[in-house]
């Protein structure tokens, strides 16, 4: 059996990480409150940004682009992971990043060339120990996103048109709720728009369709990709909270076990004294 | 018959309401509009984008973006917006 002192120590350790997972969950849920604030204020530019481009494709009937063309065969791929720089927030990287190796496995196995570009250290890390290296950014911040966004949706739309890929892919987790984040794939190059089902009207453009189309379509693609940073943003700051919620609590389980252990085994060794005292006063 | 004017940037919605009238720089020039305009598309100039609304002229500076205008509605979709 464990030592009184041991015991002390170990409740004292305990109560040292409790501390530390229940600073880090306040953390967590105040940055949070702002990562969330943050993408539902961006979703209503995305919403109209979507429902315009789909009202002109209704009205076009049939739009041509080359972001919007699909290639006849797709030999290469480029593979986009959004994730976080730091960890302890339970599965929220390793769930993805499982779907991605699945991908990466199938696009192999099916003789595709496939490029990596990978933001945040975990991601990186997961894959290139999986023998994926990629490309990548980290030490993202909400501040930078804006760039982050501008020049990633500049490379595919570079890259695409010059065929350096003929497919992009973007993982990366759905802000659901606090408590849900689910890991997302979308092809985000080619284009694939939906034409609204309302009645289609004719639009006046200016200065002319195929201008506003060049405009509208990386524009579309940066926000769509933007909405994914805050998203992801957002879902791991959830992650973490509720992992370091559950963390705190395990730790005050352990904290009571612990100190139940302890008066159980002081009382014992209390007990053991009397009784070698007591038979001692008997003897004599 | 009003319009329905609703200005929206990445970070927020700037100001939403109803317009007796709107005009805002276009890429090929200003323009204005009025309810019952056509549909409408256009790219927009960094500028100033004035709101005639209910409760007096409201004036705000646009970034690059474009705006949409139907019969009873315009939508300005700005990179940045503020309200001067």
């Amino acid at each position: 059996m464990a030592s009184l002192r041991d015991i002390r120590t170990r409740i004292a350790s305990v109560k040292s990480t409790k501390q530390i997972t229940s600073a880090m969950k306040m953390v967590a849920a105040a940055k949070l409150r702002r990562a969330t604030e943050a993408a539902t204020n961006a979703r209503p530019y995305q919403t109209a940004l979507t429902a315009t481009i789909r009202r002109v494709a209704a009205g076009a009937g049939d739009l041509s682009h080359p972001l919007l063309t699909s290639r006849p065969t797709v030999t290469r791929v480029l593979v986009v992971v959004i994730g976080s720089d730091r960890g302890l927030c339970a599965g929220f990287n390793s769930n993805r990043d499982r779907r991605v190796e699945e991908l990466l496995n199938k696009l192999k196995a099916s003789g595709k060339q496939v490029t990596l570009l990978t933001f945040g250290k975990k991601a990186r890390d997961f894959l290139k120990n999986r023998g994926w290296p990629s490309e990548n950014v980290n030490s993202l911040s909400s501040a930078t996103y804006a760039d982050a966004v501008r020049a990633l949706s500049d490379k595919l739309t570079t890259g695409f048109e010059a065929g350096e890929f003929d497919e992009a892919w973007l993982y990366y987790n759905q802000f659901k709720s606090t408590l849900t984040q689910v890991p997302t794939a979308v092809r985000v190059l080619p284009l694939s728009i939906e034409a609204a089902a309302e009645a289609s009207v004719e639009y006046t453009y200016e200065p002319n369709g195929a201008e506003i189309l060049a405009t509208l379509l990386p524009l579309y693609l940066r926000t769509m990709l933007f909405q994914a940073f805050l998203e992801n943003e957002a879902g791991e700051h959830a992650s973490r909270m509720t992992a370091m919620d559950n963390a705190t609590r395990n730790a005050s389980d352990l904290i009571g076990r612990l100190t139940l252990e302890y008066n159980r085994s002081r009382q014992a060794a209390i007990t053991r004294e009397l009784i070698e005292i007591i038979s001692g006063a008997e003897a004599l | 018959m009003a319009l329905e004017v609703r200005i929206v940037t990445p970070r927020k919605v700037v100001w939403e309401g109803v317009a007796n009238a709107v005009q805002a720089p276009g890429e090929v020039g200003e323009f204005g509009v009025l309810p019952k305009h056509i549909p409408f598309l256009t790219t927009l100039r960094p500028g100033v984008v004035t709101v005639d609304g209910a409760d007096g002229k409201l004036v705000f500076e646009v970034g690059v973006g474009f705006a949409e205008a139907g019969p009873g509605r315009v939508t300005i979709l700005a990179e940045t917006c503020e309200l001067k």
